[in-house]
């Protein structure tokens, strides 16, 4: 078992195997050995971590090693059912979602983040688009966030 | 909405860099280059991994990722250039040319520090790869350059191993190749340090080569020297041992390179090094060997020397031309060999000896075939060579049938040298068929056969074989002389096995006559009996033989007087035999007979057994008054048997072991002016004598002459056949092809010539047999 802590100082505790999914926890293990101390996360808040943690645990099972690289195009936008019930949730915590799954580094949960929100703008326009994301017209140094819109912006324009 | 359809599309742009002098960012990265001092000072455990990751993270999701990567770089270099100062360049060799031993433990000690030196560093930049695993994959990757652990690798590269400042990679190279020529000359080195310094080149790789350091660096300075240690290591070795001695040392030096490159160089060079060696120990050396005076292939084939001659097989086989040149040598040497033998029956021939058999007499001077010792010796003479070599190929190349292809043709060449091989192979055949020979077993004789089957193989012109053969076989069918039906049968299946069932039907034909014979003289002593005729003094029985399986001729009974008895007995014989069967006509040969007669001398009576002509000699004396005497022209006159089988009776007869007639003047030529008397007082143990005719069981000259007159002629008509065979299947075929054919299909008998096979068409064509295609000229 491993212990993880929230930047609001909340403990949770996995399944090892749950744990690694996310490829930092796993070479931190890896690196510094394991130890009952909890693992701090500080860019993650609880809030998040439950969520990432469940999904960890739903995908558990999963190959490790899908290769990135999917050329299918049908398969960008593509999301089964349970991550789609899971990705229902406003638009605040999913951008945290995708934070921390990319700071984490669980790619399958990052891509299904970016497919989430590569849906959002698809047939959308440009207006539309940014009314959906609250962007304000001459782009507001919201710099994370605006990265990886137009990151889900570039999948969206690739599925249409 | 329709104002905001008409706006220009917006470009979605990149966000506008963050200032670079973000006090947070640089404190980042001052913490993260803090962390990688630590991790080179392997205080790695009291740093926080995650805090460490996520600054780096922080930087990279900051734009910032070339500022860090760049920065981390030169950390790592600094570090590096630290090592190479500090660590590296104090434990080179300084004893260098002094004292081996000394030198070489410096240089161990040199290696050592290296191979931790390495490990330090490659253990570190694992970690700092674990930190900056997210500008790897998210920053590095995208751009296409090194990644962390692999820039490390590339800084070890180019700061330590390649230092420009530093003569550290001439140094490593001296030691490595110092360390490995104290191997190769019998002392201890510690391995594992070489092995450790390989992987590491091994690891290194030089990106404008596209090979690693190893291959770029060290190899080629390793394949030079080593080629030049193995040219003097080979003249050394060959300066002071025989070959056998020099084959070991070479075997040995290989499989020590070879362990060597297995256990701590990398495998890409096992098979440069494996041809460098082969070259300089085998192929540069490979003539040398094997003339070597006294010790060379030469010496080691006439020994016999299995082991050698297999290590030398497979040595030579390493190389391209190694086991051509071995083939063709061991060929020479056989054809040589061969010739030798072939120079003995000359020798002989020129000066005759006495022959095996005892009181047999030589031939006279003047008939210059070469004694049946000498053909016996001859065949005896291969069938060891044949031996020798068969156990050569057998244990020493391991049956290499190239090998095999190489000595069968010698073998060929030089038996088809001697003109005189079918004559000695069937004169062989027959001594070893006759009865009672020297108390071999019947598997012995069998053996023995078997062998020589496998020199009629060779034998080119298997018709002359025949020829002989079948002379051979009539003699010991006629007189009984054979070892066994069994035997002869088997000799004959062997025969056939090899040429086919038309090259033995006329000898089976033989056979058959005998058989029938027997059967014909029972009819012919009943048919007396039952008819009450009057009895021919003698007790007489006849072979019948087919005048065209037998090989004399038939046509006409060479003359003789036939003493008066014998001449009834004929008669009566003849009365039976055409009453038997109509149309059949009987030559009588009496120079193929034999009989049994009683002589009454001054002592004892004795039955005599000798041949026909002998017996009417004899009979002779019969009205000759004691004390008076024949001449050989009177005895001529009264028998008209022809000159060469009255001399060589006569000589049977008076210079034989039982000497029936005296001879005068005494000697073993037989002048028609010589004395014969009957030899009155002759004693003998033995109540009944085997005469022998002195036969000449080697042709002479002339006989030769003969014999190969009867083969042309007979050549002829096969050749005739052959051609019809082949013009009849063909109807109209082109020359050239034609002679090709026939030669094709002959080729199991003898091989005709061009020329004889022209010659033959031109015949059928003036016969009519064939004709010229009216388009052609």
């Amino acid at each position: 078992m491993v212990q993880l802590l929230s930047s609001d100082n909340e403990t949770f505790t996995v399944d090892k195997q749950v744990a690694e999914r996310s490829i930092l926890i796993k070479n931190m293990l890896e690196d510094v050995g394991e130890s009952d101390a909890p693992i701090p996360l500080p860019n993650v808040t609880a809030k998040i971590l439950k969520k990432v943690i469940d999904w960890c645990e739903h995908h558990r099972g999963d190959p490790v090693s899908q290769q990135e690289e999917i050329n299918d195009r049908k398969r960008l936008t593509e999301i089964d059912e349970w991550d789609q019930k899971f990705m229902e949730v406003d638009q605040e915590t999913l951008f945290e979602i995708i934070l921390a799954a990319n700071y984490l580094d669980i790619k399958p949960l990052l891509d299904i983040g970016c497919k989430t929100v590569a849906n959002m703008i698809k047939g959308k326009s440009p207006e539309e688009i940014r009314r959906t994301f609250n962007i304000v017209n001459d782009f507001t140094p919201e710099v994370r966030q605006f990265g990886i819109i137009s990151h889900c912006y570039f999948l969206a324009m690739l599925s249409t | 909405m329709a104002m905001s359809a008409r706006r220009p599309k917006r470009k979605i742009q990149a966000p506008r860099k963050p200032p670079s002098s973000d006090p947070q960012l640089d404190k980042s990265f001052d913490l993260l280059a803090q962390a990688i001092h630590e991790i080179h000072r392997k205080n790695a455990s009291i740093l926080s991994f995650e805090e460490l990751y996520r600054n780096a993270y922080s930087m990279v999701l900051q734009k910032r990722a070339d500022t860090l990567y760049n920065g981390v770089k030169g950390v790592i270099s600094e570090h590096l250039e630290h090592v190479a100062e500090t660590e590296v360049v104090p434990a080179f060799v300084k004893t260098a040319g002094t004292d081996a031993r000394a030198s070489a433990d410096a240089g161990t000690s040199f290696l050592m520090t290296l191979k931790r030196v390495w490990n330090d560093h490659t253990t570190s930049m694992l970690m700092i790869r674990d930190i900056l695993m997210y500008m790897d994959k998210n920053h590095v990757k995208p751009a296409n350059m090194p990644l962390v652990y692999d820039m490390g690798l590339e800084l070890y590269r180019d700061k330590v191993i390649r230092s420009p400042k530093h003569p550290i990679q001439a140094q490593l190279t001296a030691v490595l190749l110092d360390q490995i020529k104290m191997e190769r000359k019998g002392e201890q080195i510690d391995r594992s340090a070489i092995k450790a310094a390989v992987d590491m080149l091994v690891e290194l790789y030089d990106n404008e080569q596209k090979e690693n350091v190893y291959v770029v660096d060290f190899e080629p300075q390793y394949l030079e020297t080593s080629s030049a240690f193995y040219l003097v290591e080979s003249q050394a070795l060959l300066a002071e041992c025989d070959a056998p001695e020099y084959m070991r040392k070479i075997e040995k030096r290989m499989n020590e390179e070879y362990n060597r490159t297995r256990h701590y160089l990398s495998p890409v060079t096992e098979s440069k090094i494996r041809n460098i060696v082969e070259t300089q120990l085998i192929t540069n050396h490979a003539k040398t060997i094997m003339e070597m005076e006294n010790s060379g292939l030469r010496p080691m084939l006439a020994a016999s020397a299995i082991d050698d001659l297999s290590r030398m097989y497979k040595l030579f086989s390493r190389v391209p031309e190694g086991l051509n040149e071995m083939r063709a040598y061991i060929k020479n040497y056989v054809l040589e060999l061969g010739g030798l033998i072939n120079a003995k029956v000359d020798n002989t021939t020129e000066a005759p000896k006495k022959e095996k058999d005892g009181g047999e007499n030589e031939k006279p001077a003047s008939n210059p075939s070469g004694s049946l010792y000498t053909a016996l010796r001859w065949v005896q003479d291969i069938l060891e060579l044949q031996e020798k070599f068969d156990k050569i190929i057998e244990f020493a190349v391991l049956k290499d049938k190239s090998f095999q292809t190489a000595i069968n043709e010698a073998f060929e060449t030089f038996i088809n040298e001697n003109s005189r091989s079918p004559e000695y192979i069937s004169l062989f055949i027959d001594e070893n068929l006759k009865k009672g020979l020297k108390g071999k077993t019947e598997e012995e004789v069998d053996n023995i056969l078997d062998h020589t089957i496998t020199l009629f193989r060779f034998i080119r012109e298997k018709d002359v074989f025949e020829r002989y053969y079948k002379q051979h076989l009539a003699r010991r069918l006629l007189f009984g002389r054979s070892v066994s039906d069994d035997a002869e049968r088997s000799m004959i299946t062997k025969l056939k096995v090899e040429c086919g069932y038309q090259f033995t039907t006329k000898l089976e034909g033989m056979f058959n006559d005998i058989r029938i014979s027997a059967d014909t003289v029972i009819a012919y002593k009943d048919y007396l009996e039952a008819s009450g005729m009057e009895k021919p003094k003698i007790d007489m029985s006849a072979t019948i033989l087919t005048s065209t399986f037998w090989p004399m001729s038939a046509a006409t009974s060479p003359k003789w007087i036939m003493p008066p008895d014998i001449t009834a007995a004929c008669q009566s014989f003849e009365k039976f035999y055409y009453g038997r069967h109509n149309g059949r006509r009987l030559t009588w040969q009496p120079n193929m007979g034999t009989a049994d007669i009683k002589a009454n001398f001054n002592t004892k009576r004795h039955e005599l057994n000798v041949s026909t002509y002998g017996m009417a000699i004899l009979l002779l004396f019969n009205d000759v008054p004691e004390g008076n005497f024949l001449t050989a022209s009177d005895i001529q006159s009264q028998t008209d048997v022809n000159d060469v089988d009255l001399k060589r009776t006569l000589q049977s007869l008076a210079c034989g072991k039982y000497k029936v007639l005296i001879k005068d003047p005494k000697g073993k030529e037989v002048d028609s002016q010589d004395k014969f008397f009957l030899n009155v007082n002759f004693t003998c143990p033995l109540a009944r004598i085997k005469i022998q005719t002195v036969a000449t069981k080697v042709e002479t000259e002339t006989e030769r002459k003969s014999t190969h007159e009867k083969v042309d002629k007979l050549r002829k008509h096969q050749i005739e056949a052959a051609i019809v065979r082949i013009m009849k299947d063909r109807k109209t075929m082109d020359h050239n092809l034609l002679i090709a054919e026939v030669v094709k299909q002959l080729s199991n008998r003898f091989n005709p010539s061009p020329q004889m096979i022209k010659k033959r068409i031109e015949e059928l064509i003036d016969r009519e047999y064939l004709e010229r295609n009216a388009g052609d000229r």
